[in-house]
């Protein structure tokens, strides 16, 4: 699975962020090694999604690193992260509603091949970027869609163009928020099946949020359990979810709800 | 040397006075719903036309000032219900389109009713004339609108502080979806922070009306340093509209006195000074509204 | 008809129509220069265009570029005695110049603190140009003779040849823009525009864009702008005043924003109703101030945008109709907290 010798892929080393008072993650630490496929669950409140949000350069954490391949990214600004190998998925997807899937997936082609300054228009290049549009259309099956206005797509339709997006940037290491919200059986079979894809076909490193606990257990390959804003349990999907802490922390939070 | 400075630093005050009252209600619109309104001043010079023609019909100043108060909010009101409210979910930022369109006709609409040149309109007797405070001379109107201007923003900020509608004012500025969802008509805040807004305007305006003279462009004169101002003391912020408002009065008038040429720049270098230093103003907060 | 080929038949219309204006404004009792004037103001609300239309960012001080422009030409001409085409690059070289000083302090905001900062920067040269008054000749404004086109003994341009000019010269900045639209560069304006926060986490960095397009915009205003004060041998402050702003914003809404042919449309009917409704009656600006309102509120996305791209703030907006859709105010928002 992963190489105990090697160097995390990401690490984060006591984490911690508040908002107005509020701690919302409250010292997390993470090793996420190459190629491993990282789950972080918790019920809601947890400070999952802030974590993440501290990963990837969505806010500054009060205190504690973010190393990504050995190199401090705990001050770089989102895009420079994203330059460093990083990408990510958001709760509600984060696309360009009005341009068709091509543009929304060339959008970072570009970018990444450092035409996106150019202001003519792109001749051979623009060929062989097409070409890549297509390649990452196939992966995630939606070759079909491609001229048609993403704001048409379905919800699981623009999740996938989403995840499509992530990888137009060649990244290393892919961090998914919810990947399943909001959508049907079978639209979440397909996402389990690309993220599947994503480790076996692509050879990257996985990190989700996820409250679908199917989905985590079939795909992962070590759980994170917070619950506010602190670690509550690690470890193996199997040993995580029938932790007596993780069985609380959900439990309670459902008492909640019913009340 | 005191005789010299003092009316000078009063001229400032009640300049600063005016620039932060307008500045406090430009804020107030653009905190809440993202508005930038251009009419401010159309608002301004429609309240001191309002107390004209009351006044010409033989009411006293006081009355008029209160009367033209509350009937340009209430234009106000219905101006941001018909116009403005459409806009907040559809394209909010077009609303400062709305608001300079609405600046265009309100102006031509003074022209056509009170005529392009101003109209006599004066302090009423009892404000004229000066007054001695010790050994310096100032003139009565001008130390009236001060001290009108300071009780106004203290009545504004116990409103805020002290009244509930004041701390759903300030709480919908903080997080309005969260009102929303606890059931509070957000509806009805953005007309009664609008009205707000406009009634500090059309005070201002009644008052200026007085001291600058009364015609179709008197409100817009004032509105740019407004904005100005809004810039300096930093967007989201009361206290900075305040503070960035005597800032400005106070610098120009002083500039005024030394440097008669530059009395206006200063204006602007302080706002190119601020911005280099604190991108977000003197007071502003950061990415926050409120 | 489909949208596009009805589209395509208008702006054929339109060419024709420009092409012949010279004749056409005349045998309606017009003068030329009215045409003059509709071709660099249609300049000016392409400059507009840029940044609302493709950027998705509220401008409100490109008077003040186009007016630059103007007054560079202008005292570039009167001063040197240089030829027209010399003053056109000075005057354009004055505005990007503007430009360039201006944009480092727009480009860390957003929303309506970046419209604050365009109206409050437009202000300072409006002033600027109003009490340099030795320079610029202040509040009366300033005079000039045409120059020849190419100084010597080259030909004066003047009413049609002007306005001919003009158009080549309009024509090609509008073929620039046509493909810089369609260019990665344009690309990346729209998705700045449709979600920056996405387009960061792409690894660009937006700043950088709006950077270029605030510095391109003010370029393309100040070719108007030069050319403009030489059409009416005149520069005034007003010419920079945020009002003159409004008009240009206006003009791109009233045309359709994100369009090519847009703000030419809209230069078309306000200069023209500006013309021909101010002989009618003396409060043709009600008239205008309340067209502006009407569209605003009816037809936001202007005449030739009718039939594009639905509005995305009502695709984020249909969530809760009770709360105010408050755009993001600065950088900070897209990226949270600065350390």
């Amino acid at each position: 699975m992963s190489d105990p010798v090697a160097p995390p892929m990401l690490r984060a080393r006591d984490v911690a962020l508040s908002f107005g008072g509020v701690r919302a993650v409250a010292g997390v630490d993470l090793d996420v090694a190459e190629r491993e496929i990282v789950a972080i669950i918790g019920p809601n409140g947890a400070g999952k999604t802030s974590f993440f949000n501290a990963l990837t350069g969505f806010f500054y954490p009060d205190s504690g690193t973010v190393t990504l391949r050995g190199r401090d990214i705990t001050r770089l600004r989102n895009f420079e992260r994203i330059r460093l190998g990083m990408s990510r998925t958001f709760q509600t997807p984060s696309i360009f509603p009005e341009l068709t899937v091509r543009e929304n997936i060339m959008m970072g082609l570009q970018a990444h091949a450092n035409l996106a300054f150019s202001m003519r228009g792109l001749g051979s290049r623009g060929r062989e970027l097409a070409a890549k549009v297509d390649e990452l259309l196939d992966f995630v099956q939606l070759r079909a869609q491609r001229e048609r206005q993403v704001a048409t797509l379905s919800h699981g339709g623009q999740r996938l163009v989403e995840i499509a997006m992530s990888l137009s940037t060649s990244p290393s290491c892919v961090l998914l928020d919810e990947p399943t919200a909001g959508l049907a059986a079978a639209d979440t079979t397909r996402i389990m099946e690309v993220v599947r894809d994503l480790h076996e076909r692509l050879g990257l490193t996985v990190i989700f949020v996820e409250h679908n606990m199917r989905f985590v257990s079939a795909l992962a390959h070590s759980v994170l359990c917070m619950n506010r804003g602190k670690v509550i349990a690690r470890g193996t999907p199997a040993a995580v979810l029938s932790d007596a802490n993780v069985r609380e922390a959900y439990l309670g939070s459902e008492e909640l709800v019913h009340v | 040397m005191i005789e010299h400075l003092a009316p000078e630093l009063v001229n400032g005050v009640v300049l600063g006075a005016f620039y932060a009252i307008i500045a406090i209600g430009l804020s107030l619109i653009m905190n809440l719903t993202g508005t930038i309104n251009l009419a401010h001043g159309s608002f301004m010079t429609l309240a001191g036309y309002i107390a004209f023609t009351l006044m010409s019909r033989g009411t006293n100043f006081w009355f008029a000032l209160a009367a033209a108060a509350v009937c340009t909010a209430v234009v106000g009101i219905v101006v941001e219900r018909l116009l403005i409210s459409p806009l907040y979910k559809r394209v909010p930022l077009y609303s400062l389109l709305l608001t300079f369109g609405l600046s265009l006709v309100f102006e031509e609409l003074f022209r056509l009713i009170w005529g392009p040149s101003n109209v006599p309109f004066s302090a009423p007797p009892e404000l004229s004339g000066a007054t001695q405070i010790g050994d310096v001379v100032l003139p009565t109107y001008r130390l009236f609108i001060m001290a009108a201007l300071v009780v106004v923003m203290i009545a504004l900020l116990l409103f805020l502080y002290r009244t509930r509608l004041g701390l759903r004012l300030r709480g919908a500025v903080q997080d309005a979806e969260m009102l929303a969802a606890l059931g509070t008509n957000t509806q009805l805040l953005y007309m009664t922070n609008f009205a707000l807004g406009i009634l500090l305007a059309a005070i201002a305006g009644v008052l200026a009306a007085g001291l600058l003279g009364l015609g179709p462009t008197m409100g817009n004169e004032l509105l740019m340093p407004a904005f100005i101002t809004v810039v300096i003391g930093g967007m989201g912020s009361l206290a900075g509209s305040i503070v960035g408002g005597l800032l400005v009065g106070i610098a120009i008038s002083v500039t005024t006195l030394y440097v008669p040429a530059a009395s206006e720049v200063v204006m602007y270098v302080l706002m190119a000074v601020v911005l280099l230093i604190r991108p977000r103003g003197l007071f502003g907060e950061e990415g926050i509204f409120g | 008809m489909t949208m596009r080929s009805a589209n395509a038949v208008g702006v054929s219309f339109l060419g024709v129509l420009l092409v012949l204006l010279p004749v056409l404004l005349p045998a309606v009792g017009l003068n030329i220069s009215l045409g003059t004037t509709v071709i660099l103001f249609a300049l000016a609300a392409s400059s507009v265009n840029i940044l609302l239309g493709f950027t998705g960012l509220m401008a409100f001080g490109n008077a003040a570029f186009f007016g630059v422009g103007a007054y560079g030409s202008a005292l570039f001409i009167a001063d040197v005695n240089a030829n027209l085409i010399l003053g056109l690059l000075v005057g354009a070289a004055c505005a990007t110049l503007a430009a360039v000083i201006v944009a480092p302090f727009l480009i860390r905001r957003r929303g309506i603190y970046f419209s604050l900062l365009t109206i409050a920067f437009g202000q300072v040269f409006y002033f600027i140009a109003y009490r340099w008054s030795g320079v610029t000749g202040g509040e009366d404004g300033f005079s000039m003779t045409k120059p020849p086109i190419l100084g010597g003994s080259t030909p004066t341009l003047n009413g049609a040849s002007y306005y001919y000019f003009c158009l080549a010269i309009f024509a090609l900045l509008l073929f620039v823009l046509f493909r810089i639209v369609r260019s990665p560069f344009g690309l990346t304006l729209q998705g700045i525009a449709q979600n920056e926060a996405r387009v960061r986490y792409l690894g660009i960095n937006s700043d950088r864009f709006i950077f270029v397009a605030l510095v391109l915009s003010g370029f393309v205003a100040g070719v108007g702008g030069a050319l403009y004060s030489v059409s009416i041998a005149f520069s005034y402050p007003l010419l920079m005043d945020w009002h003159q702003s409004g008009d240009f914003v206006m003009m791109v809404i009233l045309g359709g924003v994100g369009t090519i042919w847009g703000p030419v449309l809209g230069a078309a009917i306000y200069a023209i109703a500006q013309n021909v409704l101010s002989s009618f009656t003396p409060a043709w600006q009600i008239i205008i101030g309340g067209m502006f309102i009407f569209f605003v509120l009816v037809f936001p996305k202007g005449l030739l945008g009718l039939g594009e791209a639905r509005r995305r703030r009502e695709v984020a907006a249909a969530q809760d109709p009770d709360v105010a859709v408050a755009p993001a105010l600065e950088v900070g928002l897209l990226e949270g907290r600065h350390p």
